[in-house]
C-alpha cells in the first residue's frame, strides 16, 4: 500500500484534467498516480463527475434584485437577525441545564458545533465579551478510519477526548505523525484540548495555523474557537475577525458565529 | 565484508527486489501471469491519462489496448533498462502513442505485434469500472444542489471560484470551501473503495 495520502492529487487534479497544469509538471503528477492508487482514484473520480455533469444543463447566472427588492429583503434580514439574537441569547441562558454527552460513531470528522459547556465554568458577568466565549470542546464524530497504524493512534487520542480526559487526548495526538491523513484534525482537537485546559496561547497559536493553512474540514471551526479565545481574553477586534472569518465560510458554526457577532456588537455599544 | 568477497548468488542478496522489477524480470522471461499482473496494474492509470490528455473516452478506450500491449513488447525485448523507472517508461509509451495519433489523426498499428499476448485481461476491469461510475454517480445525487452546480461550473467550464462566486453571487470564500468539500465527497467514495482493491500494488506471486 503506498503511504501517499492524496496530497498530490488534491494539489494538481484539477488544473491536470483541465489542461492548464504546466507539461512538466504532469508528466511528473502522471508518473506519481501511475503507482498511487490514492491519487489515482481522485483522478478517476472527478473524471468520471466531469462526464455525468458535462450531461447536465448548466445553471443561468442569478440575477441582482431590483432596488426595492433589496430594501425589502434587507429589512426582512435585518427582522430575520433580530430574532436570531434573542433566540440566541434565550438558548444561552437555558441550555447549560441540558447538557449532553459528547457521544457520536457517525458521520464525518469535521468537528461539530457542542450544544453545551462539558465542564462548568465561572459564570464571568453577562455584559462582558467573555460571557459570550464558549470554551466548550466541540462535539467530534468519528468516522471509519483506513491506514492502520497512524489512525489508531488517532482514534486512541480521540477516544480519550470523547472521555472528556483532555491531557492523555494531548498526548495520545501528539503521536500523530504529521504527514497522516488526519494530521489537522488531531492538531485541531489537540488545540481546543489546551483550550478547555486553559493553555489559551498556545491553543491559539495551534488553532491559528489550521485556520492559516486554508481549505480544511477544520478550518472553520478552528477560527470560530479563536474568535472564542479572543473573546474570553476581552479582545473585541480579534474576536470579530475571527468570527467574520468563520461566518465568511457558511459552515456548521455560522450561525453561532454570528449571534455572537450581533451579541458582541451590543456590549461593544452599550460600553 | 566487499560485496564481492561474498559467495552469496545475486538472488539470495540482501537488496531488496520491488515489485517492478520483479514484474520486468518475469515478463523478459516469458510469465504469462506476469504479463496479465502487468495489464491489471497499468489499464487504469493509462485509460485516466489517455481520458485527461485526449478528452475523448471512445479514443482512451481504444488506444489503451494499444499502449499496454507495445509495452508489454518492449519489455518481452528487454528495452526497459531500469526496471524501477517502469511506471515512467509506460506513461512515456502512452504519451508517445497518443501524440503520434494526434498528429496523423489515425490509429497506427505496429509492425510486430506477437499474437500471444494477454489481450482477455482488458475485460477483467469493466465490472469494476462500473461501480466506480455508479458510485460517484451516488456521491454526485447526495450533493447539496448549490455543491453540485459549484462542481459543474468548475470541472465541466473550468471556471475559478471568484468567476463562479460572480456568476452565482455569492463570496469567494463560500465557493472554495463548498467546492473542497463536495471534491472530497465525490473522490472519498471511490478512494475507499480503491484502498481495498488495487490490482496494481499486489506483489508478483501474491494473491489480494
Amino acid at each position: 500500500m503506498t503511504p501517499c495520502t492524496g496530497i498530490p492529487a488534491e494539489r494538481c487534479v484539477e488544473p491536470y484534467l483541465q489542461g492548464t497544469l504546466p507539461e512538466n509538471e504532469a508528466r511528473s503528477f502522471e508518473e506519481h498516480y501511475f503507482d498511487c492508487p490514492v491519487c489515482l482514484a481522485q483522478v478517476e473520480a472527478l473524471q468520471i463527475a466531469t462526464r455525468t455533469l458535462a450531461r447536465e444543463p448548466l445553471p443561468p447566472p442569478r440575477r441582482v434584485m431590483a432596488w426595492p427588492m433589496r430594501y425589502a429583503a434587507a429589512a426582512a434580514i435585518a427582522a430575520a437577525l433580530l430574532l436570531g439574537i434573542v433566540g440566541f441569547l434565550h438558548l444561552r441562558a437555558t441550555h447549560s441545564a441540558t447538557a449532553q454527552p459528547m457521544a457520536a460513531q457517525r458521520g464525518v470528522m469535521a468537528p461539530q458545533p457542542q450544544p453545551a459547556p462539558l465542564m462548568p465554568q465561572a459564570e464571568p458577568p453577562s455584559n462582558t465579551l467573555a460571557s459570550l466565549a464558549d470554551l466548550s470542546l466541540p462535539a467530534y464524530q468519528a468516522e471509519h478510519l483506513r491506514g492502520a497504524e497512524d489512525s489508531a493512534k488517532f482514534t486512541e487520542g480521540m477516544s480519550a477526548y470523547s472521555r472528556h480526559d483532555c491531557p492523555l487526548a494531548v498526548k495520545l495526538l501528539a503521536k500523530v505523525p504529521t504527514e497522516a491523513r488526519f494530521s489537522a484534525a488531531a492538531q485541531f482537537y489537540t488545540g481546543v484540548c489546551q483550550m478547555h485546559l486553559g493553555h489559551r496561547e498556545v491553543a491559539a497559536s495551534r488553532l491559528g495555523h489550521i485556520a492559516a493553512a486554508g481549505d480544511s474540514p477544520q478550518q472553520e471551526a478552528a477560527l470560530y474557537y479563536l474568535g472564542q479565545l479572543a473573546l474570553a481574553q476581552d479582545d473585541a477586534a480579534a474576536a470579530k475577525r475571527d468570527l467574520s472569518l468563520a461566518v465568511s465560510l457558511h459552515g456548521d458554526f455560522e450561525r453561532r458565529a454570528r449571534a455572537e457577532l450581533s451579541a458582541l456588537d451590543k456590549i461593544s455599544e452599550s460600553r | 565484508m566487499l560485496a564481492h568477497d561474498t559467495d552469496e548468488p545475486a538472488s539470495l542478496s540482501h537488496e531488496p527486489i520491488s515489485d517492478s522489477e520483479a514484474m520486468v524480470c518475469a515478463i523478459a522471461r516469458g510469465d504469462a501471469d506476469a504479463e496479465r499482473e502487468f495489464a491489471e496494474r497499468y489499464l487504469r492509470p493509462v485509460r485516466a491519462m489517455l481520458l485527461a490528455r485526449s478528452r475523448n473516452p471512445d479514443l482512451a478506450a481504444d488506444l489503451q489496448q494499444d499502449v499496454l500491449l507495445d509495452a508489454l513488447c518492449a519489455l518481452r525485448r528487454g528495452q526497459l533498462r531500469d526496471a524501477t523507472k517502469l511506471s515512467a517508461f509506460v506513461a512515456a509509451i502512452a504519451r508517445n502513442l497518443l501524440n503520434n495519433y494526434f498528429r496523423s489523426q489515425k490509429k497506427t498499428e505496429p509492425l510486430e505485434r506477437p499474437d500471444d499476448l494477454p489481450c482477455a485481461v482488458f475485460a477483467f476491469d469493466t465490472v469494476e469500472q462500473d461501480q466506480r461510475e455508479a458510485r460517484v454517480n451516488e456521491a454526485l445525487a447526495d450533493l447539496d444542489p448549490l455543491d453540485r452546480t459549484i462542481l459543474q461550473l468548475t470541472l465541466v467550464e473550468g471556471l475559478k471560484p471568484g468567476a463562479i462566486a460572480q456568476r452565482l453571487q455569492l463570496s469567494s470564500d463560500m465557493v472554495r470551501q463548498r467546492k473542497v468539500r463536495a471534491t472530497r465527497r465525490v473522490t472519498d467514495m471511490i478512494r475507499g473503495q480503491s484502498q481495498t482493491e488495487v490490482p496494481g500494488h499486489i506483489a508478483l506471486g501474491k494473491e489480494t
